[in-house]
């Protein structure tokens, strides 16, 4: 069903310039606005930011998840494996979802149907994707759900939602998700519902399997700690823009953007001692009054008069892995040197 | 009902009265089931919990979901009753008082919630919400009460104009403002602060510890700071105690527990967290896997026998499954290089090693 993968892109998932507008009474709410960023096959992009930057849309759009109308997507393409998933047939974009893109969200609880067998929940993934004969769906059940380690599976697959912990119900879901031998997960907040200890499991089971699959993960989360155990790349989100993107290494030994550095700056650690926490001011504009120019300019000390102009996403100089570090800010360049001559 | 009392760590036997003294608290939930719904069962959510916590001063409660650390929170407060235990706070036992003390009582104890958009009635104007507990308490009216909401929302960093407006017209971090600011309505002594940065985003959360902080230093707060997020816990508290199915398995001063961690759990509570720096990625790795195997987390109400940990144990495995893990509850023991220092293990404390 699939065609072959373009040899000519290296990319599995390229998002350009997407725009995706919710209507309200207020206006048009700008959630997406003109994101760009590409994920290679095998591996795993992470897009991070706080409440309402955008970073869930970006994820629903890729899968056409957004209730239309009030949603809309205003412009850009979504290529994967060759093909543009926001002018793909709704048969084709059916047989997409769930079977070369998979999904896991933050609350395993409320996306398991309470009323069947995991079992059943994960045979249906199978049999609507997978032409496989109905005796072998149970073996084939009991396989992914070995896949993801449940102990005693056996047991656990005729077993309903709410016998499980958060933690299980999480594998279970990505027992679904994996079902179909996806090439890219997207996984919305995987963790943030679950303990750390469960958390730490589960961060180990992605990557377990990446490494086993070679499939690609678009990673959705707020968690800095999270980007920096499981990304390759990061995409910084702010008020539906990407603000800055580089290797998951460079990002963290690097961050350029104010908003970037604040972040981490605000983040009590747990490995160290620190003073007093350096607190973003302020709090994320409603998507429906964004200012004009740059949208942090409001919540940035360096902001200037430049600032009322949109800054564009440019590249800094190749770094690392021959991916190139970009970030939106006119200031950079002299926060950097600000913040250079701070340590020096 | 208790049957062993367990020991308290050697710093809370100081000669000076601390501002909260809990000692042995028990709190026991009736499980019912069946047709006539009789109590089948007992879930330990406070099983024998013992702390101090001086003027001023910040006590971390940590551990992860049913350890019981909310229940602890309160049940001092006797917003829920004990079913054992004392609390003394400024000379009085929270947990026997009768209901006219307990009034005055709560003036000085105030708590603030996870939830900035579930503990805040969307009904009430900001000025209700803030003042409704000096009205409640007789302490204001009329322009004085007008005056001293205004005066507190300042407090936290709030504008009076907020006065006049609903909740639902503010972001999270402004709600938990709201919700400190009525805490701090009645100048109480001590607050305990149930998760109170849970629900708030990174930038939003370092300005309410931040505010925190400062109310602390301005106005001689005691905090017991109650989160499941180690990092906030580090950066706030004077002292920790790490929960686990119930009681406390570890407590120390905030630099000895994340410096020299003893107690097993809390070594793979704290290895568990992910670090943000990508390069520790492949070193940390293999501690996370020394991990249990299986999700299922022990509930409080099938505590098993021995060690409540031991099932899930990495010591446990390393030793070879000693039997005194499977039959006997350890006790929380103060260590003798550091009698500040208390673990709950028969194995991680260095005279236990030694005798061992």
């Amino acid at each position: 069903m699939t065609p072959p993968a373009a040899t000519a892109s290296p990319a599995l998932l390229e998002v350009d310039n997407l725009r995706t507008y919710f209507a309200t009474d207020a206006g048009d709410a700008k959630a997406v606005d003109g994101v760009s960023f590409s994920i290679g096959a095998g591996k795993t992009l992470a897009v991070v930011g706080e409440s309402g930057c955008g970073k869930t849309v970006t994820a629903l759009s890729i899968l056409q998840l957004i209730p239309q109308p009030p949603g809309r997507f205003v412009t850009g393409t979504i290529r994967f494996d060759g093909r543009d998933l926001l002018r793909l047939p709704k048969h084709e974009l059916r047989a997409i979802r769930g079977g070369s893109i998979a999904m896991i969200f933050q609350e395993p609880g409320t996306s398991l149907n309470p009323v069947f067998t995991v079992g059943r929940q994960i045979a249906e993934a199978i049999r609507l994707h997978r032409k496989l004969p109905a005796s072998q769906v149970r073996d084939e059940v009991l396989r992914c759900l070995k896949a993801v380690q449940v102990s005693d599976p056996e047991r656990r697959i005729d077993q309903y939602p709410h016998e499980m912990s958060g933690g299980m119900k999480q594998r279970v879901m990505i027992a679904m998700a994996l079902s179909c031998n996806p090439k890219l997960l997207i996984a919305d907040e995987p963790t943030t519902a679950v303990d750390v200890t469960i958390q730490a499991r589960i961060l180990d089971l992605l990557r377990d399997i990446q490494a086993d699959r070679g499939m690609a993960i678009l990673l959705i989360t707020h968690d800095l700690g999270v980007v920096a155990e499981l990304a390759d790349e990061v995409v910084v989100m702010y008020a539906g823009k990407v603000i800055e993107r580089a290797t998951a290494e460079e990002l963290f030994a690097n961050p350029r953007h104010p908003y970037t550095l604040g972040l981490f700056a605000s983040l009590p650690r747990v490995d160290q001692k620190q003073g007093r926490l350096q607190a973003i001011e302020g709090s994320v504009p409603a998507a429906t009054r964004f200012p004009e120019g740059c949208r942090f300019r409001e919540r940035c000390r360096w902001a200037g008069a430049e600032c009322q102009q949109e800054p564009p996403l440019v590249a800094l100089g190749k770094v690392g892995l021959g991916q190139e570090h970009q970030v939106a800010c006119w200031k950079h360049a002299e926060i950097a040197a600000a913040n250079a001559a701070i340590v020096a | 009902m208790p049957a062993t009392r367990p020991a308290t760590p050697a710093a809370n036997r100081k000669s000076h009265t601390p501002l909260l003294d809990v000692h042995d608290l028990f709190k026991h939930f009736p499980v019912r089931g069946g047709l006539l719904s009789r109590v089948r069962n007992q879930l330990k959510a406070v099983d024998g919990v013992s702390f101090s916590l001086g003027a001023g001063k910040t006590l971390g409660l940590v551990g992860e979901s049913g350890c019981g650390k909310t229940t602890v929170g309160r049940t001092i407060l006797r917003l829920i009753p004990a079913t054992s235990g004392s609390v003394l706070f400024e000379g009085h036992d929270v947990l026997s008082v009768d209901r006219h003390t307990l009034r005055n009582l709560r003036r000085r104890m105030q708590i603030i919630f996870q939830d900035p958009y579930g503990s805040l009635n969307p009904r009430m104007t900001v000025q209700q919400i803030v003042a409704e507990p000096l009205y409640v308490h007789g302490m204001a009216k009329g322009q004085v009460l007008r005056d001293e909401v205004s005066a507190l929302l300042k407090q936290v960093g709030l504008r009076a104009e907020a006065m006049n407006r609903y909740p639902h017209e503010f972001s999270g971090g402004q709600r938990q403002r709201i919700g400190v600011a009525r805490a701090l309505a009645l100048k109480p002594a001590f607050i305990v602060c149930d998760e109170p940065t849970s629900a708030l985003d990174v930038s939003i959360r370092a300005q309410i510890i931040n505010l925190l902080q400062d109310l602390q230093q301005a106005m001689g707060l005691s905090y017991l700071m109650i989160s499941h997020d180690l990092g906030v816990v580090r950066h706030i508290s004077d002292e920790v105690a790490v929960m686990y199915l119930g009681k406390i398995v570890e407590q120390a001063s905030t630099e000895a527990l994340y410096g020299d961690p003893r107690h097993p759990y809390t070594q793979v509570l704290l290895s568990a967290i992910p670090v943000p720096d990508p390069k520790l990625r492949a070193s940390r790795a293999p501690r996370v896997r020394a991990l249990d195997r299986d999700d299922n987390v022990p509930s409080p109400i099938n505590v098993p026998a021995g060690c409540a940990f031991h099932p899930r144990c990495p010591l446990y495995a390393a030793k070879g499954r000693p039997v005194e893990c499977r039959t006997l509850m350890p006790e929380l023991l103060p260590r003798k290089s550091d009698r500040s220092h208390a673990v709950r293990c028969h194995f991680t404390d260095d005279s236990a090693m030694a005798g061992g």
